[in-house]
């Protein structure tokens, strides 16, 4: 299959899938599902392989210029209809503001523009494809079981469900096509797409709380897209050409900042950094498949990837530096606040917030090694969060609630799904795994400006706070329902679940192969003067990976023996946890006996730290200071 | 070999006897005998000089000092602090009370004594018995672990 | 760069350093005592403890236990074998985390009021020194432009001259670590049992002395992050090392037991505003 035709697959049999979402039989939707998802995952693996391309679509029966500038034109009208249908001036204003320069464009006396390579892809785009394929496509197995029991809790009708799948298979491919399109206005069309998805996904419950936050989801989104044409535009009449390539080779003119200011904001929208980092929290009420695909492990990452994609343009330019602040402090800010949070989804979405502003300080900082950093970071964040996210559905569907505090002692109750759980959440802040390899590789980055790694500091010592004290809790060994059979989940959530883990494990133990096919090449093309440095292998050094792997033998040699000894003994540990003296006699349950002869549980509860970090307050404080730094950023770009 | 074993078994039971920590649990004790154990601990007595700690938490603990007289409603919580111990282990019972029920003994509420309940290994009599000599206990208490190691 | 003396060096030092660590916390009791007017134990008293606890009957609540107080025993040991490695501080650094983390995770498993106290508080010191200890090390990538310790050790002066106030800091940020008073919050010390044993609570027999054990791993690690500030000497360094270690017990004889909301109220500022100080100094320079 040449490549041409393997991209439009990528990009148009989700497309064209996604009324299958429809299926009344749920046999027939799971197994067409699960045959896209190996003809994805196989696909964007065979791209991958093939490598960088770039080509331009051609086709003698229709210009896919003139198609894509009515489908824009389509979409713009379909979010108009929402504004008015909700009466929501804002919406209604943005999409003006969208249509307005769009016209501009398409209809201006100027010559046309030449593209050379609508479609084209670099390491960066094709790992993005990889993601969104295969995990984005076991996400979406899992919304199959996920939305049976959903829509029962919910009383939603089979229509609204396939609505919702539609929506759900429909973004895997605009989500492809954002992240093969080097055509500008294309990946804008691909943009909005991903925005309109994300309203419909939010707002599925039809809750009054649904609704307000898919508004508002919208509207932030909706003001990303409008800095996008602007930038779009303004590219446009100064004669520059509309194509990412083109753009980056051209390196940091100064012409272009102020355009390049324009798409990071945009990008910040999309990722929900500081200060637009609130509809990513409201679109938590959202079911747990559109949390795990588009909030956490692929469509938030369409800024950075923007941002990635255009740092050749802004380096060394002050644009950089103030990306970098701002990325550091939405991290340290989001991990503070998952800190005082109770929700699990609230403490997920903070964490992926953060980990995106991660992302974009390593942007920011802008030297290979952090670039490098941003795309492990990339890929280890989304494959984790995948499980996370899942997880946490699952165990909400299970025990009915989101807060962490019911959630001691689960590890007795569900175990596998617990022990997934607690190892995705190792696998976000611990070594040997992947998430924490690239973070080293930010601190390393970042040890030239103190001002970043000092934010950087706190930031991760607040992660290991949030993330420890969750996971302690899940293998707390406190069962308050005595006697429950123990629990096996279904296979369409096991299965990718189980996946997700797998590929975080083999991802993380295969660190350096990763490295030297992901981030080896991609650094080549951005950074060309480094390229000798790593054929020397000067780079191993750095990467310091080699520890990885003892570590890796030690742990795997510590649950061996564990086992082993487990078998010797193969008998229940005997001891009671102290109580001084006053546990219950027939020991079935922790806890202790009052003066008056009353049992009482145990029970036990987190430090939130609330009362010194009242969020309203801390909210607006951050909040001001992003616009702040928004502002400086803007003016320095001028 | 038998040496290497031997010459091993002698460090553990140095070592068992060198470092005993202890755990105190007051049964209905009149205070008397709780002073004069604490008393111990002060630098004028100084436990630690032999290496007993105070660990307070039976988990950690080797030896058990009992005082008071024992009764119906703490009898479980003696039972259950000398349970959480790991052995091997030795339980000290301090003061006529813990001996005996002392002059409670005949009292409708007390058991009368710590052995009623767990095996007491040494008994120090007195009401209060002075420092010297429930450090004298105790040290004695230690000698069982040695004991035990030759029995074996 | 790994050399194969580098490894053998490391590999006696892991073998070498409990040995070392139990000495030292010998002296530590030995001189507490001194200071209360006590005779005190033995030297050798914590051999005799730790060879007591390993012989004793294993007694735990749930089997997690045990896999988390290996892992933090497996930690501190890498930690300390990446150290004597010469290897990269930030990654002795995030090696130390697992150790810290799997710590809370072990006194969380219980259910039991007391150690989970303790790790609640623990998870407030650990919040408390991570900062701290890793903003310390960027500051001598700041001096020396490298992590790799085997070239930080290479530098020609004491570097406690060029960032004496961020040595305080760090002295607050171990003093956390080795849960010395003023911040032995999370697992009382010996004597004053408010929470029983804190985090340390549920621990028993063997378990307890790998705990022990991986403390003493953690001073030797800890004193040999002091000895960077001055390599340049063998004798300097181990007087410097004595005066430091010196200090640390005095303090920790001096002062009462602080709050975790006391701790974090002023250990982040002043450490933060040293550190900070102390980074401007450098930059200005
Ligand atoms: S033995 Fe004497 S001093 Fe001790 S508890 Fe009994 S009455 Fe009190």
């Amino acid at each position: 299959m040449n490549i041409e035709s393997l991209s439009a697959l990528l990009i148009f049999l989700p497309i064209f899938m996604a009324i299958a979402g429809f299926a009344p039989n749920l046999t027939f939707l799971r197994s067409v599902v699960a045959g896209m998802t190996a003809v994805l995952a196989l696909g964007s693996i065979i791209l991958f392989i093939k490598g960088p391309f770039a080509f331009e679509p051609v086709s003698d029966m229709v210009s896919w210029h003139s198609i894509f500038s009515f489908a824009d034109f389509i979409l713009l009208g379909i979010m108009f209809i929402i504004g008015i249908r909700y009466r929501h001036k804002l919406i209604s204003i943005l999409v003006l503001a969208q249509i307005l320069p769009l016209i501009l464009i398409k209809f201006s006396t100027q010559k046309p523009h030449f593209f050379e390579a609508s479609i084209a892809a670099d390491h960066l785009s094709l790992m993005m494809v990889m993601i969104v394929c295969i995990v984005g496509s076991f996400i979406v197995l899992y919304a199959t079981e996920y939305m049976q029991k959903h829509a029962l809790k919910m009383g939603t009708s089979p229509l609204r469900t396939g609505m919702f799948l539609f929506f759900l298979i429909l973004f895997l491919g605009a989500m492809n096509g954002l992240l093969l399109s080097n055509n500008l206005l294309w990946m804008f069309f691909f943009w909005e797409l991903t925005t309109l998805c994300s309203f419909f996904l939010i707002a599925h419950d039809r809750t009054d709380l649904a609704t307000t936050n898919a508004l508002r989801a919208l509207w932030m989104n909706l003001t990303g897209g409008v800095l996008f044409i602007w930038a779009i535009y303004l590219l446009h009449i100064s004669g520059l050409p509309l194509e990412i390539h083109q753009l980056t080779k051209l390196g940091p003119l100064p012409v272009l900042l102020l355009p390049a200011a324009l798409l990071c904001l945009a990008a910040f929208t999309k990722s929900a950094q500081l200060p637009f980092q609130s509809w990513l929290t409201g679109a938590m009420v959202a079911p747990a498949p559109v949390s795990a695909l588009l909030h956490s492990s692929t469509m938030v990452n369409a800024g950075v990837f923007l941002i990635l994609k255009l740092s050749p343009i802004y380096q060394g330019t002050p644009l950089a530096s103030y990306l970098a602040i701002l990325g550091a402090l939405t991290f340290i800010y989001t991990s503070a606040i998952a800190l005082t949070q109770n929700n699990a989804k609230k403490i997920l979405a903070y964490s992926t917030i953060g980990s995106l502003g991660l992302v974009i300080a390593c942007a920011g900082i802008g030297t290979p090694q952090a670039y490098s950093a941003a795309m492990l970071l990339i890929l280890f964040h989304a494959v984790a969060k995948a499980l996370l996210f899942m997880g946490v559905g699952h165990i909400e569907q299970l025990i009915k609630s989101k807060n962490i505090e019911d959630m001691w002692g689960l590890m007795e109750r569900f175990p596998k799904a617990s022990l997934l759980l607690v190892f995705g959440m190792i696998s976000m802040f611990l070594p040997p795994f992947g998430a924490l390899i690239s973070k080293w590789m930010v601190v390393h980055a970042a040890a030239q400006l103190p001002v970043v790694v000092i934010m950087l500091a706190l930031g991760s010592a607040l992660t290991v706070v949030y993330w420890t004290r969750w996971a302690g809790m899940l293998v707390n060994s406190f069962n308050p329902l005595t006697g429950e059979q123990r629990f096996k989940s279904p296979l369409f959530i096991d299965i990718p679940l189980t996946v997700m883990a797998v590929l975080s494990l083999a991802l993380s133990l295969l660190i350096i192969p990763v490295y030297w096919c992901l981030s080896v090449p991609m650094l080549n093309i951005v950074f060309p003067e480094f390229a000798d440095a790593s054929k020397s292998g000067a780079l191993m050094e750095n990467i310091g990976a080699f520890m990885v792997y003892p570590a890796f033998l030690a742990i795997g040699f510590t649950l061996l023996i564990m086992k082993k000894r487990r078998a010797e003994k193969s008998m229940p540990p005997v001891s009671t946890p102290y109580y001084s003296g006053l546990n219950r006699k027939d020991h079935s349950s922790p806890g202790f006996t009052d003066p008056l002869g009353n049992f009482i549980p145990f029970c036990s509860e987190n430090y939130y730290l609330k009362k010194y970090l009242p969020q309203e307050r801390v909210n607006a404080g951050i909040n001001a200071v992003a616009i702040g730094f928004i502002i400086l950023l803007t003016v320095a770009s001028l | 070999m038998s040496l290497l074993s031997d010459c091993f078994k002698n460090i553990i039971a140095k070592s068992r006897a060198g470092s005993p920590w202890m755990v105190h649990l007051d049964c209905g004790s009149c205070n008397g005998c709780d002073i004069e154990t604490w008393a111990c601990l002060t630098p004028v007595y100084d436990l630690e000089r032999f290496g007993i700690i105070n660990a307070g938490n039976p988990k950690h603990a080797d030896i058990l000092l009992v005082t008071g007289t024992v009764n119906h409603r703490n009898r479980y919580v003696l039972e259950n602090i000398y349970d959480q111990m790991s052995s091997p282990k030795v339980v000290v019972s301090i003061g006529s009370c813990a001996n005996s029920g002392g002059i409670f003994k005949d009292c409708y509420n007390v058991l009368g004594g710590a052995d009623k309940v767990i095996p007491v290994d040494i008994y120090v009599p007195g009401c209060p018995p002075k420092p010297e000599s429930i450090i004298d206990g105790a040290l004695e208490a230690v000698q069982k672990f040695k004991l035990n190691q030759e029995e074996k | 760069m790994i050399t194969m003396s580098n490894f053998l060096w490391a590999l006696t030092a892991i073998i070498l350093a409990p040995a070392m660590g139990a000495l030292i916390s010998g002296i530590d009791r030995k001189l507490t005592a001194w200071f209360q007017g006590r005779v005190g134990p033995p030297v050798y008293q914590p051999f005799l403890d730790t060879i007591k606890l390993l012989s004793k009957e294993k007694n735990i609540v749930n089997s997690r236990q045990m896999i988390c107080v290996l892992v933090y025993l497996l930690s501190s040991m890498a930690a300390v074998f990446l150290f004597f490695l010469g290897s990269d501080l930030l990654l002795i650094f995030f090696v130390l985390t697992i150790g810290a983390v799997s710590f809370i995770a072990g006194a969380m498993s219980v259910p039991s009021p007391y150690s989970q106290v303790g790790a609640q508080r623990e998870l407030m010191q650990v919040l408390t020194y991570e900062p701290l200890l890793l903003l310390t090390f960027v500051g001598f990538f700041l001096i020396t432009g490298s992590f790799n310790i085997s070239y930080i050790l290479t530098w020609e002066e004491p570097l406690l001259f060029s960032m004496p106030l961020i040595y305080i800091a760090l002295g607050f940020a171990l003093t956390i670590k080795l849960r010395k008073s003023p911040f032995d919050i999370s697992a009382s010390h010996h004597g004053h049992q408010e929470i029983v044993k804190g985090s340390l609570t549920e621990y028993s027999g063997p378990q307890l002395a790998m705990v022990e054990i991986a403390h003493w791993y953690e001073i030797i690690l800890i004193l040999g992050v002091f000895a960077l500030f001055w390599s340049t000497s063998v004798t300097a360094m181990l007087i410097f090392l004595s005066i430091t270690y010196l200090a640390e017990i005095l303090i920790d004889n001096l002062v009462a037991r602080s709050t975790w909301r006391w701790m974090i109220a002023h250990v982040w500022p002043v450490g933060l505003g040293l550190i900070i100080i102390n980074y401007i100094l450098i930059l200005g320079m």
